[in-house]
């Protein structure tokens, strides 16, 4: 998996491309502050993510944690098959799709 | 600070291990980056601990384990740096082989791991297995920290419930099911607007541990017949993978989790039905998947040569009262309460599990002992099936250790019998909706499993249209299946277009429902009778995975009105706590009514040990004893006999008036929306109808 990483302000962009999984997870995780300090909105462009797995969602809902109630965690471009597993697993709830 | 144990001691090929912790049992993640793998057997020389990589054929790494990581009969090892995602495993056990003395080790076999959390290789429901594969359920590593949100279980008093046994696949299989993911934990969340309509608050799954659709699968009449129901368990820890939509991802347990969160969250129960009794492996002739290769003599009842016992009807019975066996089962329900929030169980032939390790019953079964008092357990619904297949009977006298409730098989073959003329019966009847105190009342009414209908059987549709079962598509010449089923098809057998046939069958229907949903006890319902589910007189469905046992939501939309008599009648006795009183409470309250009483034709006369089809019960709900705001009358008449009859109405209080709340004739009221009688003293019974009227004072 690439990660190509763009922030503006409070807003951090991370475009996601090949397969986010147990051996690309931390590296995804390794791009993000700790704590998500500084960042109000997480966006991850996942137009070109072709597969997720149970590391991948889980560094995601811990980054949705991270932020509590000052922002939120967008998935961009995800498809069909990435938006069913958030949504049968009920990780749909903590996250926008755009 | 760095833990000492994460630190490897020991490499093989590359990879790092050391001695792991004994607990727990399974495999589980470890701190730094470890998987700790523990397993059990009593009889074995050793044990090699089988690593692959997902779907691969061959393992990529085999480690036995050394002298040293075995305490008493633990294997255990922590192996490091294993990508979870990309791992399955299994064991081979040295030991020898000689199945006279019940010994059935074979170090050329791989087993699954019997606390495996996660069984892959079968993940895709329906899809034929790979039989060149000598390792067909394969243990998998998931992780354990979903997001729970605050739910916990429920704790619903019992005596609030009403259980709908439902099976997951059958539920939104069907295409007019209308949801995105058919027959899977997610769709069934889908339908949890439906559940709540109708509302029921709680629902029984039929099995959803891992099974496997294609034992036994094999083609008659053209069709494809598999293992549909599940009652053969593979694995009493992981959730059956075919039913997540999620499982090819390895996420089948965060979409159950999340399946169980959303019910919670609408108010909705779930009840697990277990199957302890026997697993997938059968007799000598069965497949070796994992207890039979691994510690035999432990897992099953065995004969003195080494035969299995065959107190299940299934091939082989689990040695429940095995103090090792004990564990197993305790840790299984201990796990699935704590990791999925589940709210209690029904156990499936739950007699075998009253049996000591040599078969014969125990008057004090330490198992269910355990069970009643465990401490996880405290809060769960235990339900017993009550019976086996060695010819063990227990309904009413089950070891309950003041627990355990039953399904009651007498209510059921009661109020079938009576509704389609059996006067004798009558009697009975008058029992079984009080509660069964005759049966329970060492305990409470909370120990009736109230039901006229189970998986097991008919549907309430099939009960009221055919004399006998229908099971040619079973492909055993009609031989499977109950053939005591007291049913009566009403004038013509299966289909027909006599609407007075068909009229009398959506009677009979509602005759039933409306005193199984206004007796004392527990009601459970069938999923799917609420809207004259058929399976064309199969009564023994558990090998079609097809239109015989999905449900057709079109006949939701046919049968409109029935499923509005369900629903409120359910709404019904949730606004009416005296039918819900576990005491076997019988004594006049504060109405100056008993709280319960039964009447003939004429109020207040009924010979209660004579026989007859017409009787009437009157609940007094006094609103002071019950906390509701004002007190009301109940009366249920049921007509039972094929001619109409005239019922005098028991005099009412000064203010009181009667209204009608439900007709089986096809009446039913929305709460409030009762309807006045026009005369206070009688009421015309038409033949074979039952109905209940309410009154308040106005």
């Amino acid at each position: 998996m690439t990660i190509e990483k763009k922030q503006e302000g409070k807003t951090l962009t991370l475009t996601l491309e090949g397969e986010l999984n147990t051996l690309t997870a931390p590296a995804l995780e390794a791009e993000l502050p700790p704590d998500m300090e500084g960042i109000d909105n997480l966006i991850l462009d996942m137009t070109k993510l072709t597969y997720m797995s149970s590391a991948g969602l889980r560094v995601i809902l811990i980054a949705q944690q991270a932020l509590e109630d000052r922002g939120t965690v967008t998935a961009r471009g995800a498809s069909e098959d990435l938006r069913e597993i958030f949504e049968v697993t009920g990780f749909d709830d903590i996250i926008t799709f755009e | 600070m760095r833990r000492i144990d994460t630190l490897p001691t020991h490499e093989l090929g590359g990879i790092q291990y050391r001695a792991g912790h004994v607990f727990p049992f399974g495999a589980s993640l470890v701190e730094g980056d470890g998987i700790h793998f523990s397993v059990f057997s009593a009889d074995a020389t050793g044990c090699t601990l089988v690593l692959y990589h997902h779907s691969q054929r061959e393992p990529f790494a085999e480690i036995p384990f050394p002298p040293e990581f075995r305490i008493g009969n633990v294997y255990s090892m922590i192996v490091f740096g294993l990508d979870i995602e990309n791992l399955e495993y299994g064991y081979r056990f040295d030991g020898p082989w000689d199945p006279a003395r019940g010994l059935w080790f074979d170090r050329n076999r791989v087993l699954l791991d019997p606390y495996a959390r996660s069984v892959s290789g079968r993940s895709v429901w329906g899809a034929a297995p790979d039989r060149d594969n000598p390792f067909q359920h394969r243990g998998q590593i998931i992780r354990e920290d979903f997001d729970w949100k605050g739910d916990k279980p429920l704790e619903i008093p019992p005596e609030e419930l009403v259980i709908y046994e439902m099976h997951v696949r059958s539920f939104t299989a069907h295409p007019s099911s209308g949801v995105r993911y058919p027959g899977t934990y997610a769709g069934l969340v889908e339908k949890i607007p439906y559940l709540k309509e109708l509302g029921v608050n709680c629902v029984e799954l039929m099995p959803i541990f891992e099974f496997d659709e294609f034992e036994n699968a094999r083609e008659a009449e053209g069709h494809q017949l598999v293992n549909y129901w599940g009652y053969s368990t593979v694995n009493f820890f992981a959730p059956k993978a075919g039913y997540a939509v999620s499982a090819p991802f390895g996420m089948e347990a965060d979409e159950l989790k999340n399946m169980i969160r959303k019910l919670h969250g609408s108010g909705i129960q779930v009840i697990l039905d277990v199957v302890f009794n026997h697993t997938a492996e059968g007799d000598g002739r069965g497949p070796m998947i994992s207890f039979r290769g691994i510690d035999n003599r432990t897992y099953y009842l065995l004969t003195p040569e080494g035969y299995y016992i065959n107190y299940s009807g299934c091939g082989n019975t689990m040695n429940c009262n095995h103090p090792v066996v004990r564990n197993v089962v305790l840790d299984c329900l201990r796990y699935w309460v704590s990791a999925y929030h589940v709210d209690g169980f029904r156990f499936d032939l739950a007699s075998i599990l009253s049996r000591g390790t040599d078969g014969r019953p125990l008057l004090d079964p330490p198992l269910l002992d355990s069970i009643a008092h465990d401490a996880v357990l405290g809060k769960c619904l235990l339900i017993a099936e009550a019976w086996d297949a060695g010819g063990l009977y227990q309904v009413g006298s089950f070891p309950a250790f003041g627990r355990w409730a039953e399904w009651n098989g007498r209510y059921r073959d009661t109020l079938r019998a009576f509704i389609k003329g059996a006067a004798d019966r009558a009697p009975e009847m008058y029992r079984r909706i009080q509660g069964s105190g005759d049966m329970y009342g060492g305990r409470s009414a909370n120990a009736s499993i109230n039901f006229v209908t189970c998986h097991d059987g008919f549907t309430l549709r099939d009960l009221v249209s055919y004399n006998g079962k229908h099971n040619e598509l079973n492909g055993e010449d009609n031989r499977d299946g109950s053939n005591d089923n007291l049913s009566w098809n009403c004038g013509a057998e299966g289909d027909t277009a006599d609407p007075g046939v068909l009229k009398l069958r959506d009677r009979q229907m509602k005759n039933m429902l409306t005193i199984l949903l206004t007796s004392r006890g527990i009601p459970m319902l069938l999923s799917g009778d609420e809207f004259a589910n058929t399976q064309y007189g199969n009564n023994n469905a558990y090998c079609q995975d097809n239109e015989i046992s999905w449900l057709d939501w079109r006949n939701l939309e046919e049968n409109r009105q029935l499923f509005d008599y369900v629903r409120r009648l359910i709404a019904f006795r949730k606004a009416h706590p005296v039918m819900r009183n576990k005491t076997y409470d019988m004594g006049h309250n504060g109405t100056g009514y008993p709280d319960i009483s039964f009447h003939g034709t004429l109020a207040w006369q009924l010979d209660p040990k004579g026989p007859g089809l017409c009787f009437a019960y009157l609940y007094a709900e006094d609103s002071q004893k019950y906390g509701t705001e004002k007190d009301c009358f109940i009366h249920v008449m049921v007509n039972a006999h094929w001619e109409d009859h005239r019922f005098t109405l028991p005099i009412l209080p000064a203010g009181f008036r009667w209204r009608l709340a439900f007709e089986s004739s096809g009446f039913s009221a929305e709460t409030g929306g009762e309807k006045p009688l026009r005369e206070s003293g009688g009421y015309d019974l038409k033949a074979r109808t039952a109905a209940v009227l309410l009154a308040r004072r106005e």
